[in-house]
């Protein structure tokens, strides 16, 4: 509906559209005419709603038009609107809508304010020697620590909004020159498409932006730091910043992303090549062993040490399970108290920790209703799962059906599953980039920011895994 | 056109791939006639899977496309449908032996109780799984293989070469020309590896020396096998042909190991783990060809060629003697035919058809 002349029938078709009490309407005097302005109470800043708009709009004289209006207010974001369901989309997000007698327009001011979350280390990747800085809630906020990371001005942000009822912004952040334009096309196009009630968090546009809707495997990478998002923008990759979360999403993603830690960038190549080799044997082992141990127990007991088959016959003696349903009733309960102690609220989750770890793990041994062996890989397996949080719940899946198809089939049977999850892998793309890559395809160029990290000297190509417009990152010899 | 492969994913696909499939039941094979030359035999095997690469590489490397789609464009859709139906027989006959030996290897050597038949067909899980992707996905998991199979290689011959005895293998060629091509040819299933580079010809991107990498790679894989012999018949010399499962006893008797600390097994895994993609192939080259003969969709064809010898396995065990004698007494004729002097010949007559062409073309203006 447009507005009209009448500023009696603007205000009440405003308040047929807004009705809820949180909407101001305060009437004031715009020179000779009548005016109103019209906000939400706990989006707007009042103070420079007084200092800009109602102090200017009473200064002035005789019977102000559109054109006086347009240039008389001192607010530096102004826009205008001509029909109520803008204006009012725009006052619920958190401007100032003004309406004047005689005009047919609503000028609407950005004069936002909000309670925001200080900026933090994020608990999700904390860093002993590097920024501490983490991305919040706030979508303008996360810009503003982007534009100070990248102080040029080829750091692109292209806005969208998404969600029926949340009209949610959402950033797509690149650099103009290094990111390929046909992934900035593609990502604004799925972004657009997504229909949707409303955008609550990053993670519901990353559903969207998968090409693999039924995958196991991560597709879209993530990041809480403003550091970690600089230089993955600078590698190639676009960013989606959604409003609302702390969490920026990027893409395309390589798994090989997740067992690289902020932290290894400000390391030593040494050590951070240590740390990566950990990390993946850390993973290979939380995802092989359970099953690996339970194949050996049923149908290959030639692979087990005789000190080891010893200690082990000595404690599954008199245990009521066999040792496949021994291993998944551990790992059941290891991921009912995963479970709870996340949801819990931290002081009792400390009591769950205790409880469920030490007081029941033990007194399960001491009952003979599982083996200590059991219990023990079970911790060493969920210990080693979170060297790479990021993946941890595909991977405790992948232990699991992998501790079924031991039990079930044996070694051979690990043997084929892992030929299949090979051939898923080297198979999977998304955003016309291979996930498995710079393994699979081998790209060894980009074999120096793998598993082993080279040094920051040696990297002077973009990866080449990525289809980034500009490969060059370092010019010195 | 796009290009499935690139050279480097060739090369790694005869060193990592294809070795591990010679090293279970075919060293023992070989050894029941040509004793301690089998590594001759092997070699003569390799020479000619060489020589038959280095024909069709030199008469087809300017082509851009594989060898069964130039077929189609030279010489018509009914010698084309032809000779992919024979290929598709050739690939599933490829299959029978490495199938039953890795089965029983499987079922005899890794578990301690003989397992259900079924411990063995997920398989075909994966055989199905690898049929029903691109080309593409070949390359990517001979990439993804290539560490894991080297790590196995270099393992299992360092546990083993030091109870080798390889005067054992002397006097070279003690056992006769005849009793070593009589090796040569009852292992005939297990080689023909030119039929593979069939698919690989005309559609993998270009570089410089392609020509010699690839050549480097097919002698490296050669080596690798004969060295595994050369080791299999210095660990047991004259009872090697009993061993049937090679590449199990070959490490056994490392002073390190004894019968409760099988650490080899290890690399024994890692070998099994790129065997299994071995198993795998010739399967994939037979949907592909199906395809060609049958316009079904890739999972159905998958499925159909993986059938008979889901079936062969588990209801045909008790004649796996019959099927051995027939595979590699009978078939192997058809191998060498097929695996060796088809291609070679057939890719000369194309590059002499090739080359009119180009004149004529040119004469056209």
């Amino acid at each position: 509906m447009n507005f009209t002349e009448s500023l009696f029938k603007n205000v009440a078709a405003l308040k047929k559209t807004l009705n809820s009490d949180d909407v101001k309407y305060k009437e004031i005097k715009i020179g000779e005419k009548k005016g109103c302005i019209i906000f939400v109470a706990d989006l707007t800043d009042k103070a420079a709603v007084g200092e800009l708009i109602i102090r200017p709009a009473a200064s002035l004289s005789g019977t102000p038009d559109e054109t006086v209006l347009s240039s008389a207010f001192l607010s530096p974001e102004t826009e205008k609107a001509t029909t109520v369901e803008n204006a009012a989309a725009k006052i619920v997000g958190g401007s100032s809508a003004l309406l004047c007698d005689g005009v047919k327009t609503a000028l609407l001011f950005g004069l936002k304010k909000f309670d925001k979350r200080a900026i933090a280390e994020p608990p999700t990747s904390t860093v002993i020697k590097g920024p501490r800085e983490g991305f919040v809630e706030s979508l303008s906020v996360n810009v503003s620590l982007m534009r100070r990371k990248l102080v040029s001005p080829d750091l692109r942000f292209k806005y969208l909004s998404v969600g029926e009822f949340s009209s949610t912004k959402i950033a797509l952040c690149y650099v103009h020159g290094i990111a390929d334009e046909k992934l900035i096309a593609a990502l604004s196009e799925k972004i657009k498409k997504a229909k949707i009630d409303a955008v609550l968090d990053a993670s519901y546009i990353s559903k969207f932006l998968g090409e693999h809707k039924a995958s196991l495997f991560k597709q879209i990478g993530n990041t809480e730091k403003p550091d970690v998002l600089a230089a993955k923008i600078l590698e190639g990759r676009v960013a989606v910043l959604v409003d609302g979360s702390p969490i920026a999403l990027t893409v395309p993603y390589l798994l090989i992303e997740d067992f690289q830690s902020p932290g290894d960038y400000y390391n030593s190549s040494y050590s951070a090549t240590f740390a990566r080799i950990l990390r993946l044997l850390a993973v290979i082992i939380s995802i092989y062993l359970p099953a690996l141990y339970v194949s050996a127990q049923l149908f290959h007991l030639q692979f087990i040490p005789l000190s080891f088959l010893l200690t082990i016959v000595n404690s599954i003696k008199g245990i009521p399970l066999s040792p496949s349903f021994e291993m998944f009733f551990t790992l059941l309960v290891f991921e009912i108290l995963n479970e709870a102690s996340v949801r819990m609220p931290k002081y009792v989750g400390m009591v769950v920790s205790i409880v469920g770890g030490l007081v029941l793990g033990e007194t399960a041994v001491n009952a003979g209703i599982i083996s200590a062996p059991a219990l023990m890989i079970i911790a060493l397996s969920g210990i080693c799962l979170y060297t790479v949080p990021e993946l941890e719940q595909t991977f405790s899946i992948l232990r699991l059906l992998f501790l079924v198809i031991g039990g079930s089939f044996g070694a051979f049977g690990i043997i084929v599953a892992s030929g299949v999850l090979l051939t898923y892998l080297v198979s999977f793309e998304n955003y016309r980039t291979p996930l498995l890559a710079p393994f699979s395809p081998l790209i060894i160029q980009d074999l120096k920011d793998g598993i082993y990290k080279g040094f920051m000297i040696e990297q002077r190509l973009r990866p080449l895994s990525l289809k980034n417009a500009n490969k060059r990152r370092m010019r010195n010899d | 056109m796009i290009k499935a492969l690139k050279t480097r994913q060739i090369c790694f696909f005869y060193i990592a791939i294809l070795p591990v499939i010679k090293f279970f039941m075919m060293p023992s094979l070989v050894c029941e006639t040509a004793g301690e030359d089998l590594w001759i035999s092997v070699l003569i095997n390799c020479l000619f899977d060489f020589t038959a690469i280095f024909i069709v590489y030199l008469c087809l490397k300017d082509a851009d496309c594989d060898f069964f789609t130039l077929i189609e464009r030279l010489f018509g859709k009914a010698f084309a449908k032809t000779v992919a139906a024979i290929y598709a027989v050739f690939f599933l006959l490829k299959t029978v032996m490495p199938l039953n030996e890795v089965k029983d290897y499987v079922e005899m050597t890794l578990y301690i109780t003989s397992p259900n038949i079924f411990t063995f067909m997920p398989v075909f899980a994966l055989v199905i799984f690898v049929c029903i992707h691109h080309m593409r996905v070949i390359g990517r998991i001979a990439d993804g293989v290539l560490i894991v199979a080297l790590i196995g290689y270099a393992f299992m011959f360092a546990l083993a070469l030091p109870n080798t005895d390889f005067e054992a293998l002397l006097p070279v060629g003690a056992r006769g020309a005849k009793n070593i091509l009589q090796g040569s040819y009852v292992s005939q299933p297990w080689f023909n590896d030119c039929a593979y580079f069939l698919f690989f010809t005309g559609n993998h991107v270009k570089g410089k020396k392609d020509g010699l990498k690839i050549f480097a790679s097919v002698a490296v894989s050669a080596v690798i096998v004969i060295f595994f012999c050369m080791l299999f018949y210095g660990t047991f010399t004259s009872i090697a042909f009993r061993q049937r499962f090679a590449l199990t006893e070959i490490s056994k008797y490392t002073t390190v190991i004894n019968n409760t600390e099988r650490f080899d097994y290890i690399p024994i895994f890692a070998l099994l783990f790129t065997a299994v993609f071995s198993l795998a192939l010739p399967f994939y080259f037979a949907t592909d060809l199906f395809l060609r003969l049958l316009p079904v969709k890739r999972n159905l064809a998958a499925i159909i060629i993986s059938l008979p010898s889901a079936i062969l396995l588990l209801f045909f065990e008790e004649y796996f003697a019959t099927i051995e004698t027939f595979i590699t007494q009978i078939a192997s004729g058809f191998f060498i035919l097929f695996g060796t002097i088809f291609p070679a010949v057939l890719a000369v007559v194309m590059k002499i058809r090739l080359n009119k062409e180009n004149k004529l073309e040119i004469q056209r203006g």
